[in-house]
């Protein structure tokens, strides 16, 4: 089912844009751009999820012929991954307990792989489904947490998996419009924060503890991880369209105004810099240029923002998470281009927050490296790290490749740690 | 204190009354003093040359008629002007006296400037007498409102407090310019919790790390003793702080969750004063009270030693902080804030009213799926079912 394939399609159908992005391993194994294609949504998406699917097939439609132009590969339609979200996706930590009972007692890939099973028979009811599924860390007895629990001596191994679910049919929505543009084969489909994760993230803050947060235009999603293990994920449907709107109500602007005033950074930082107090702003009734105070809107912004973080700082104080973000937090996403977001993050989580832009970015096409193409880049490195581990396993035992299909076992969060599990000799 | 510039920020009429008796004090010669008003009439009352009249050209020095929303666009013309103000601070307080336009609606612009400039920020204000009327508590309130997401550090102090430690037949005059000389006293104790030579260090840091911590409510006591007094100076310092109007008896030390003590003396103070005092006020705390001491000197206290008691007090029926107020440093003295609360409550009770009127500003979200969290329809704006008021423009 998976052979040596070195094509990749990202494809993210977001609030704002439709991008597909192609990219080819190259010698030395590393990620390389080879196609791009976007097309905005046009409303076609509400919070992340797709409300209008004729035009939402016709923007898909232009980006992926753009995509195709672009490039001179074919699309390899065997590793297509799309990026989900919505206020439907939620997560369970399941838990698998083994008991060790060989002569020595040490854990070998065999137990690993049981526990692993065993946590993920957690029952979703019918209209669920899992999306993604990792391991979030290993626990030995009852009180050694580990990373790769492999060899080491113990009577009992309790794996803690993250399954990330979703409502059945509106993940079918995302696969059924991919169908219609014409890729028949099967789709993968990837939550957003994870996929933005992958795409900004680097080894050393995802060993320490770091939280990403993706603000879209439409959705916000969030995901903490400590020592390579998903803690925690969500979305929150609120995005920087929200924003918009609420200085649309709040100072009776027409809602293209308020997208512009928020994209545009010269018009907003650049007087706040100055310190000049009002902002004029024109053609917003009948011609009639209004003066609107940098007060009231730096209030609505800072308002709204500030709500957005607080939930979801208040969701991981509620699990005790906050203490375990050692490197810090990560904003990413169309939002985090907004001068201002970085502040009230930082205010709000009182830890350093970084801008988080695609990493490790080559290829012909170079303009993706800014926050708006994280998760889409995101989708190519973790189609990358899904191929690496699914061919040391193609290489393994019959027995193993039953045992551990593709659909029975939650995915590593790195790759050192895939190819750690691949050397290990049956 | 070249290495660490406090500013003192009056602003409105009675912030420009506090910061002329502050001004007038030697202790507090190591502050920059500085005074922002509409009213170009008080302002010439104040010494000090660090001031300025917001928006002269639209609001003709004439003040802002009690309306916050004129004391918010003035403030908001001046922001290169304040932001000239307060540049290389390493704190700035603010005091001023909530429930009028200018400092009302003015505070917050300041506050968003010295977030801006990243200066650390305590917000002294006082709050209006009951006898000035619900309306003027009311747009107080509101003020507190806009306040606490842009300050540090916000004290509130209640003007009725004031008043109760005098006897009924003190002359009206005397009892105001008392009740300001209180308000300065607590300005200096609260800026020498962050001198930077301190011998027992007792910072600002300690203060936001104590605050932020949970929902609190505080009071202020400072007391003052000078050689003339008698052999046992510190011990009437402690008598003094002990009795200040805004410290609210004995009883809120015994019960403090926090308690924050600061002594200051001149270069004479003796290390057995020094012990003595701490010790005293150390009894005086209850045992669970976590108490953070400090001790500096200064010059300006030759002959003196000043005593200053902050007390933090957490609100019992907040565990935690809520997403409402979590990052909120808010700070109200008890008595005040019980007031507050079934206000509050009162509030609560006439928000469900209003709540289906508001349903229907959503904007471009109205035909979508509701975004709810915890009650709260997400797709509301924020400042809306905050209940703050929104400037237009014109």
């Amino acid at each position: 089912m998976f052979q040596q394939r070195n094509v990749i399609t990202g494809i993210e159908i977001g609030t704002s844009k439709i991008c597909v992005l192609i990219g080819e391993a190259d010698k030395n194994g590393n990620m390389v751009i080879v196609g791009h294609g976007e097309a905005p949504s046009e409303g076609a998406v509400v919070k992340g999820e797709i409300a209008d699917m004729d035009v939402a097939l016709d923007a898909l439609t232009k980006a992926v012929d753009d995509a195709d132009r672009s490039s001179d590969k074919e699309i390899d339609k065997d590793n297509i991954f799309v990026a989900v979200t919505g206020s439907n996706i939620s997560f369970y930590q399941g838990v698998g307990t083994v008991l060790v009972r060989t002569e020595d007692r040490k854990i070998t890939e065999e137990h690993v792989n049981e526990a692993i099973q065993s946590a993920q028979n957690n029952p979703l009811s019918s209209e669920q489904t899992a999306i993604n599924s990792f391991d979030s860390y290993f626990l030995l007895d009852g009180v050694r947490r580990l990373r790769n629990p492999i060899e080491q001596v113990a009577d009992k191994l309790e794996a803690y998996i993250h399954v990330i679910y979703g409502d059945r049919n509106r993940i079918r929505n995302f696969e059924e419009l991919l169908h219609d543009v014409g890729f028949d084969e099967e789709i993968t489909p990837v939550f957003s924060g994870v996929a933005s994760a992958y795409g900004v993230l680097t080894d050393e803050e995802k060993a320490n503890g770091v939280l990403i947060v993706e603000m879209g235009a439409g959705t916000t999603e969030y995901l903490a991880i400590h020592n390579y293990g998903i803690l925690y994920s969500g979305v929150l449907p609120v995005g920087f369209e929200h924003v918009a709107n609420d200085l649309s109500i709040g100072l009776d602007l027409h809602i293209s105004v308020c997208r512009k005033l928020l994209l545009d950074n010269k018009l907003f930082q650049a007087r706040m810099d100055d310190g000049k107090a009002f902002i004029d702003i024109s053609g917003a009734t009948a011609g009639i240029s209004r003066k609107i105070p940098m007060n009231s809107i730096e209030k609505i912004i800072d308002l709204r923002m500030r709500e957005v973080f607080k939930i979801i700082y208040h969701k991981l104080n509620e699990v005790n998470i906050l203490h375990s973000l050692s490197s810090g937090a990560v904003i990413s996403g169309g939002a985090a281009l907004f001068p201002r977001t970085i502040d009230i993050m930082r205010n709000v989580f009182e830890l350093p927050v970084r801008l988080g832009k695609p990493v490790d970015v080559s290829g012909a096409v170079t303009h993706i490296g800014t926050p708006r193409y994280s998760t889409v880049w995101g989708l190519l490195k973790y189609g990358d790290d899904l191929r690496r581990v699914m061919n040391t396993r193609e290489n393994k035992s019959i027995w193993e490749r039953v045992m551990g299909g593709f659909d029975n076992v939650s995915l590593p969060f790195m790759k050192t740690f895939s190819s750690l599990r691949g050397s290990i000799k049956f | 204190m070249a290495d660490s510039k406090v500013t003192v920020c009056g602003i409105g009429n009675s912030g420009i009354k506090i910061i002329s008796r502050l001004s007038a004090l030697k202790e507090a010669s190591w502050l920059s003093v500085s005074a922002i008003d509409t009213d170009e009439s008080s302002l010439e009352r104040c010494a000090t040359d660090n001031k300025f009249t917001a928006a002269t050209e639209w609001r003709n020095g004439k003040g802002c008629g009690g309306d916050m929303l004129n004391g918010q666009r003035a403030l908001a013309r001046e922001r290169s002007k304040i932001n000239d103000m307060l540049k290389d601070s390493s704190l700035l307080i603010v005091t001023g006296g909530l429930g009028g336009g200018t400092a009302t609606g003015g505070a917050p612009i300041i506050a968003s400037v010295a977030k801006h400039a990243k200066i650390p920020s305590i917000f002294i204000m006082t709050m209006p007498f009951a006898l000035e009327g619900h309306s003027k508590r009311r747009v107080a309130e509101e003020g507190v409102r806009e306040l606490l997401p842009v300050a540090d550090v916000l004290l509130c102090l209640p003007n009725d407090l004031l008043f109760s430690s005098l006897p009924t037949d003190t002359p009206v005059a005397a009892a105001f310019e008392q009740a300001d000389m209180e308000v300065a006293r607590a300005i200096i104790g609260v800026s020498e919790l962050i001198r930077c030579n301190n011998l027992i260090s007792a910072d600002f840091s300690d203060l936001r790390a104590v605050l932020h911590e949970k929902k609190s409510s505080c009071s202020i006591g400072v007391g003052s003793a000078s050689i003339d007094d008698g052999l046992n100076r510190c011990h009437i310092a402690l008598e003094k702080m002990l009795c200040s109007p805004f410290l609210g008896g004995v009883s809120q030390m015994n019960t403090a969750d926090a308690l924050f003590i600061t002594l200051t003396g001149g270069a004479d103070l003796q290390i057995g004063e020094m012990k003595k005092a701490l010790e005293a006020a150390e009894r005086l705390a209850g045992k669970k009270t976590r108490l953070i001491a400090g001790t500096n000197t200064d010059p300006a206290y030759e002959g003196m030693v000043q005593l200053t008691a902050i007390t933090v007090h957490y609100d019992k029926s907040a565990p935690l902080a809520t997403p409402a107020d979590s990052g909120k440093d808010f700070i109200f003295p008890k008595s005040q804030f019980k007031g507050r609360e079934a206000k509050e409550k009162k509030a609560a009770e006439l928000k469900q009213g209003e709540l289906p009127l508001q349903s229907v500003s959503k904007g471009i979200f109205i035909n979508t799926t509701p975004s709810i969290y915890e009650g709260k329809d997400l797709d509301i704006p924020t400042f809306q079912r905050e209940m703050i008021i929104i400037d237009k423009g014109n």
